[in-house]
């Protein structure tokens, strides 16, 4: 384990006064975008990009990721207050917490999400940085084929975790990669795709596609709805099992009218000491998640739903929850933070990014200057330690803001998400023209930004297509090299048959996966038709 | 009519096709990669426009929202149109205030305090804080020279 590198890197960040003044103001900008919903983390991350423009590749990326590393704590307090969540895996959270809230104790739920998450978010970074020193030598090994075999497997796994829709990911995926090969070609420099356009020379950037497919295909929506989430719909879209889908469906009936919620600072320590009390059960969801966010693809919203679905499998009266347990609350919350750093593994090391946020993460980081792959390890990792220090700290400044502000926190869950609209349409489209300084991006951004409603409405997943466009151009990168290094038989190397395996085997399982309920519904006609017929008297 | 489940694997159709069709026409070493997953793309985009077209439920989206898409589809291009031909800091504020006015709604103090918001923002913090430029609009451009 590096410590003098860990070690100094966090005397670094704490001695630091710009670090340190961009990590507070992180904190409550990851707050808002967490706690407005129809917002979230994703847009909060897109929005600030053309902020970190121009800064050092450091201090652009740890206020990023402090940003993003609070978002989920933002999260919970819609969702215990008013029952809607603000992203995602905060709808594991409404189950408990809205009831909680119903039964008068939303300061307990809030103490409990802000105890939760804070130990989650630190317990988070802690195995990451344990398993650097385990992994360090695996990620040395890899050469650019299997970098390239990895970019495949990214797109694969991500798109079989779309839920039921694993062609229109694979699709989405695919579009993405098409979009990263506009631009001069990396070998020959012939254009490819540009029609002439002297901007289409660099190529579509990240940005663009990640403000297409993402900011306005969100505000379009939140414009038409007038509404911002329904966990049940969010909860399938997602690709959750059937046991979660129901669970959100059911308990939840956020109300006409928000009720008046009154939070004191006893209720929020009693909420805080939950934490304490139930510590085991934190442990368990933090480190099985942060196990979990290793996987890309898995450390999206259903880690928060494992979790839960984890507290509520361990406890001995299951069918209480749903119902107001402060341990729903704890493990949805434990869940959905600490997979931030396990996710922050696979995009750091092997460009692969652990979520649909991380994607957006990883662009950003490719745009500040810093290449995902084995040279973090090698060439930078100060810059890897000061990020998982800015998981840690942001998450005990967003815990101490919380808490002292938390009589107040009530009305964040109010702000009338239509009303940011046009902000955020007016920011989306500056971020477009910032980056590279061209207007014809923002006649791209209209296009690409229509099919990305149009992805939205019909349930074409997103993600996918921010992962090809990230991942295009380090597996064409990959490719040539691996091609020049040694041909096609470095693809025969064992690593490389090992990633060729599961890619074949990801889809396979998806098949399988598929034919299963039609297997079943085959064989339960079958059983029908043995049936004999019940002659009534 | 024709569904919107439909129109969209079919536009991802098209796509694919004048992709591949485009690749085609490139020196070998550069149309490598985009044939190597624009084939397969052509091929899985072909399976589920064939799957949509052979699938008889219908959409399940409130067919009150269509009114509502066009709507804000209108806002939004509306917005990129004043950006491009006004600029970020005539255009923004404006647009910014009228939205609120006609779509959300507001009281007009309200839209003015939010569009002087705008403009703090385009021009406080990003001409003069942080140094970066705006687009001044083709219009203005044209007129200036």
């Amino acid at each position: 384990m590096h410590l003098d590198v860990a070690l100094s890197t966090l005397v670094h960040l704490l001695t630091t006064p710009q670090l340190l003044f961009l990590m507070t103001i992180a904190v409550p900008m990851g707050i808002f975008f967490g706690s407005t919903p129809g917002l979230g983390g994703k847009l909060g991350l897109v929005l600030l990009i053309p902020i970190v423009f121009g800064m050092p590749a450091l201090t652009g990326a740890v206020f990023l990721c402090a940003m993003h590393a609070v978002v989920h704590t933002g999260g919970s307090i819609p969702s215990i207050l008013v029952g809607v969540p603000g992203d995602g895996p905060a709808a594991a959270t409404v189950l408990d917490g809205y009831a909680m809230t119903k039964k008068g104790l939303a300061g307990r739920a809030l103490g409990a999400s802000f105890g939760a998450s804070t130990v989650g978010g630190l317990l988070g970074a802690v195995f990451l940085g344990l398993s650097l020193s385990i992994l360090e030598p695996m990620i040395l090994m890899f050469s650019p084929a299997e970098f390239f075999l990895l970019a495949l497997l990214g797109i694969t796994f991500i798109a079989m975790l779309s839920g039921n829709n694993f062609l229109k990911g694979l699709i989405s995926g695919f579009f993405g990669l098409m979009v990263a090969f506009i631009g001069l070609d990396p070998s020959t420099g012939d254009e490819r795709y540009t029609f002439g356009q002297l901007f289409l020379w660099d190529g579509v950037s990240i940005i663009v596609s990640v403000l297409s497919m993402f900011a306005i295909p969100e505000m379009i929506s939140l414009g038409v709805k007038g509404r911002s989430f329904d966990p049940a719909v969010a909860a399938a879209a997602a690709g959750k099992s059937e046991f979660v889908a129901r669970a959100a469906a059911e308990p939840v009936s956020p109300p006409a009218r928000p009720m008046k919620v009154k939070v004191s600072y006893a209720q929020i320590w009693e909420g805080m000491w939950d934490v304490v009390v139930h510590k085991w059960l934190v442990l368990r969801c933090a480190l099985l998640v942060a196990a979990i966010g290793v996987i890309p693809g898995l450390g999206g919203d259903a880690a928060a739903w494992m979790a839960y679905g984890h507290t509520v499998q361990s406890s001995k009266n299951p069918e209480t929850f749903g119902t107001g347990r402060v341990e729903g609350v704890i493990g949805a919350e434990t869940g959905s933070c600490a997979k931030e750093a396990g996710s922050l593994l696979p995009t750091l090391f092997f460009g692969v990014p652990g979520s649909s946020g991380m994607a957006i993460m990883l662009g950003a980081f490719l745009m500040l200057g810093l290449q995902p792959g084995p040279t973090m390890l090698t060439e930078h990792l100060d810059i890897v330690w000061s990020l998982i220090w800015a998981l840690a700290i942001a998450n005990v400044i967003c815990v101490i803001m919380l808490v002292a502000a938390a009589p107040w926190i009530a009305k964040l869950g109010s702000v009338k998400a239509g009303f940011l609209i046009p902000y955020v349409i007016v920011l989306a489209l500056l971020g477009c023209y910032i980056y590279g300084g061209n207007w014809q991006n923002l006649v791209l951004i209209a296009v690409m930004g229509s099919i990305g409603y149009m992805f939205k409405r019909h349930d074409w997943p997103r993600a996918p297509f921010v992962i090809g466009v990230i991942l295009g151009p380090i597996a064409e990168d990959s490719l040539l090299k691996s091609l020049a290094l040694g041909g096609i038989g470095f693809f025969f190397r064992p690593i490389s048959m090992v990633l060729v395996a599961l890619i074949i085997g990801s889809i396979a399982f998806y098949i399988y996966r598929s034919r299963k309920p039609a297997l079943n519904k085959a064989a339960a006609v079958k059983q029908d038709l043995g049936k004999p017929e019940v002659k009534h008297a | 009519m024709l569904e919107g489940r439909i129109l969209i694997s079919g536009i991802m159709f098209a796509i694919f096709l004048a992709a591949v069709g485009f690749a085609l026409t490139y020196a070998p070493d550069a149309r490598l990669l985009p044939l190597t997953v624009g084939i397969p793309g052509l091929i899985l985009t072909a399976v589920q426009l064939v799957k949509e077209l052979r699938e008889q439920h219908p959409e399940k989206i409130d067919p009150r929202d269509f009114p509502r898409e066009v709507r804000m589809l209108g806002w939004f291009f509306l917005f990129v149109g004043g950006l491009v031909l006004f600029g970020f800091i005539k255009a923004g504020p404006v647009l910014v205030a009228s939205y609120l006015y006609f779509a959300g709604k507001e009281k007009w103090y309200v839209c003015l305090i939010a569009g002087a918001v705008v403009a703090g923002i385009l021009y406080g913090v990003f001409e003069w804080f942080l140094g970066l430029p705006l687009f001044e609009g083709l219009v203005f451009q044209w007129i200036y020279g």
